[in-house]
């Protein structure tokens, strides 16, 4: 063969460079070390990621702002646009990092992209509305965060979880002061103002729904220049939650 | 040294025998050479870059698994060598752009297709590669002139066995494409 005398130059050239270069073969537990870290880090994060869905599902629920959602056609815009967007942004970013993670293991890339991202997806949002709802563990976070225990970026979450003083634009969570046929008094939860309220409820809702002083409630409407807000839903929030107000 | 199957040779390296490697080197260089010069231009130096990816394969020996095939290992390292040596010439960074890994495609039976079409694939290939983008380049590469399978080529570039299948056909239609291209500006001439 006349390849031969070429392929002896070639492989003792790669053996010079080998030399020559001081290349030692990598330990076998380089690699096991490589692929744990790998593993470890997938894991964390897709523990982060379905830890902000938790806080997302959380979040609506405590803020009352997942009730916009029965609130016909205008609860839904106002429901879209109060959605805490950067951390479903951030949740999404994360997704594209473990969907990458898990493309260097062979399961990972021999499995199309948007199927990955799809199960990736439902597996988040699943564990993470689990999480929010069985675990309890927003409420203890919330609980330490009320007592000022929780530091940094997570105390600051759930120490704003509630939702901010919206009232001036026409959201708010309310303690009932007085109920009178259909226009309520209410106090802000949220404000430290001690300004009362004047909501108006839609026609009906106060009987049917037996508000009464003390009850606290979400309520969402427009906000007439005389500082009335006009429901166009009101809904209770739920007793659990309630015994987290201020 | 000859009787030994390269994964045998490689569970000797892992173990520190040099000739077992060496025997590697032997059995690959000149694939991995054809691989280089099919895929990348003339200018690259590609007998340089072959010998870095034997050094490469060299270091982390004993991340192979002896239970897998050492084609695809080897060939996996070469991959991502001509893959970088393309991106520092190339400023576009969608030409290695996967969206045909978004979704599932059915897979047909490779054996049957490749007999089917072998001769007159390789005769097309051997005129228009060059003229092709690298990602349709790469499997015709792989499949006709290596003879690999779409699950060893689906190993070594990292993506889904239907994906391997659609890129095959894919890229003996747009070869199919540049030498119809060809032929007719010759005839125009």
């Amino acid at each position: 063969m006349t390849n031969e005398p070429q392929g002896r130059n070639f492989k003792e050239r790669v053996f010079a460079s080998i030399a020559e270069r001081d290349i030692k073969i990598h330990p076998k537990i380089y690699f096991v070390v490589r692929i744990v870290l790998l593993a470890i880090v997938a894991c964390m994060t897709l523990l982060v990621s379905v830890f902000i869905i938790n806080y997302v599902f959380f979040s609506l629920r405590i803020s009352g702002r997942n009730m916009l959602l029965g609130f016909g056609s205008q609860g839904w815009i106002w429901f879209f646009a109060y959605f805490p967007w950067a951390l479903l942004a951030v949740d999404v970013i994360l997704m594209g990092l473990l969907e990458w993670l898990l493309k260097q293991f062979r399961f990972g890339y021999r499995s199309p992209t948007l199927y990955l991202l799809i199960v990736l997806f439902a597996v988040t949002i699943s564990a993470g509305y689990f999480m929010n709802r069985i675990s309890g563990i927003d409420d203890a976070l919330l609980r330490q965060a009320d007592l000022h225990y929780l530091g940094g970026p997570l105390g600051q979450a759930y120490e704003s979880v509630r939702g901010s003083h919206l009232a001036d634009e026409g959201i708010c969570e309310c303690a009932v002061t007085a109920v009178n046929g259909n226009v309520i008094t209410a106090r802000d939860i949220n404000s430290t103002s001690s300004e009362f309220l004047t909501i108006v409820a839609p026609p009906g809702y106060v009987a049917t729904n037996s508000i009464q002083v003390g009850s606290v409630v979400f309520v969402a409407g427009t906000l007439s220049p005389s500082g009335t807000i006009q429901a166009f839903g009101i809904g209770p929030l739920a007793t659990s939650d309630i015994d987290f107000m201020n | 040294m000859d009787f030994q199957t390269d994964e045998s040779c490689a569970v000797r390296a892992q173990q520190g025998d040099q000739a077992s490697f060496g025997a590697l080197v032997d059995r690959y260089q000149a694939k991995l050479l054809r691989y280089g010069r099919k895929f990348l231009s003339a200018q690259e130096d590609i007998e340089d870059i072959v010998q870095d990816v034997f050094v490469s394969a060299y270091q982390n020996i004993r991340s192979f698994d002896a239970s897998q095939r050492f084609s695809p290992w080897i060939y996996r390292i070469a991959h991502n060598a001509f893959i970088d040596t393309l991106k520092k010439k190339t400023r576009s960074p969608f030409i290695f752009m996967d969206f045909d890994t978004l979704i599932s495609y059915s897979i047909p039976d490779d054996s049957v297709d490749r007999e089917r079409d072998q001769k007159e694939v390789r005769e097309m290939i051997e005129q228009g590669l060059g003229r092709l983008s690298p990602k349709y380049r790469e499997v015709l590469i792989f499949y006709y002139l290596e003879e690999l399978s779409y699950k060893e080529i689906a190993d070594i570039l990292r993506i889904p066995l239907g994906t391997v299948s659609v890129r095959v056909r894919r890229a003996k239609e747009e070869l199919r494409s540049v030498l119809k291209t060809m032929h007719t500006s010759q005839h125009d001439k």
